[in-house]
């Protein structure tokens, strides 16, 4: 071997353990990825309601959560082969169930008449408050608790408004205490890729 | 001449789909069969070959289990080889800085 096949197997053993590393469990991508979605929903959705297009809103959700199905599906099938520990497992399920939950309040909830639309912002954020104390849970991430604490109390809060008026302050908490966070859970992935020891 | 003493590279590293190998499991933990095979980008008996090699040195150990009714093969990197990777790529680092 000489110094330029030894060159070539350091940057091929770089390229590999990075590339092998983007199927490393990070959760941080998948929150960014629903907050910005969910966020851009609302304030879309907010400015259709309140310009007179009720309906409108409608469609801006299909559109939102479809997307945000299909990447998660796709990013879901190409981690399949991995045997994920305990601790993701939790967190995957977890967060799973409640988009289904969500997914099916806010769709069938509203259609059928059941939830009225107003009432759809705290009920989310309900759930919101569950997914991410359960993640804290299996996470032991002390601050994520704080961010399901901060979900319910947005939640009750939004419950006392009783009117659209809900959709802002919903739009505010999804990218203060779902994209930020997720932000930051990204910002760690990438510390513990970098602390690793082979870089 | 140069001092750089080649005795530092270890033989079943030599092949740089071994190495390939022994990347990705230093990276994931216990993948299957198909995802290294999609990764290192190779056929389904050279692979095989080459993982056979790496268990006999000891650098990785295999795990059978059934999932449903699909037998499934999982990898997963042992001290002994993390630590001969390590090594692989310290002796690389040397010839280069030679």
């Amino acid at each position: 071997m000489d110094q330029q096949n030894a060159l070539e197997e350091i940057a091929m053993i770089k390229k590999v353990i990075e590339e092998s590393r983007e199927f490393t469990f990070n959760i941080g991508k998948n929150i960014i990825l629903w907050g910005l979605l969910m966020s851009a929903a609302i304030f879309a959705s907010y400015r259709a309601i309140a310009a007179g297009n009720p309906g409108v809103s409608l469609w801006i959700w299909v559109i939102a959560i479809g997307t945000g199905w299909i990447i998660s599906i796709v990013w879901s099938i190409r981690g399949r082969s991995i045997n994920w520990n305990l601790g993701v497992k939790i967190i995957s399920n977890v967060w799973t169930s409640c988009g289904i939950a969500m997914t099916i309040l806010g769709f069938a909830g509203i259609t059928s008449g059941a939830i009225q639309e107003w009432a759809i912002a705290p009920v989310i954020a309900t759930i919101m408050g569950t997914a991410f104390a359960g993640t804290a849970f299996a996470h032991k991430l002390g601050w994520v608790m704080y961010l399901g604490v901060a979900w319910w109390l947005g939640a009750l809060l939004m419950f006392l408004v009783k009117s659209y008026q809900t959709l802002p302050i919903f739009g505010i908490m999804m990218i203060l205490f779902m994209v930020v966070p997720g932000i930051v859970f990204q910002i760690q992935w990438k510390k513990r890729l970098l602390s690793s020891e082979i870089k | 001449m140069t001092d750089f003493d080649y005795k530092q590279f270890d033989d079943t590293l030599q092949s740089r789909i071994r190495v390939a190998i022994m990347a990705v499991l230093v990276s994931i933990e216990e993948p299957d069969f198909n995802f290294l095979k999609d990764r290192v980008k190779t056929t389904d008996g050279n692979l095989s070959v080459h993982l056979r090699k790496l268990e006999d040195a000891g650098y990785i150990s295999v795990k059978k289990k059934f999932s449903g009714r699909k037998p499934q093969t999982k990898y997963k990197i042992t001290d002994k080889g993390k630590h001969a990777l390590i090594e692989h790529v310290n002796a690389l680092e040397k010839l280069i800085k030679k």
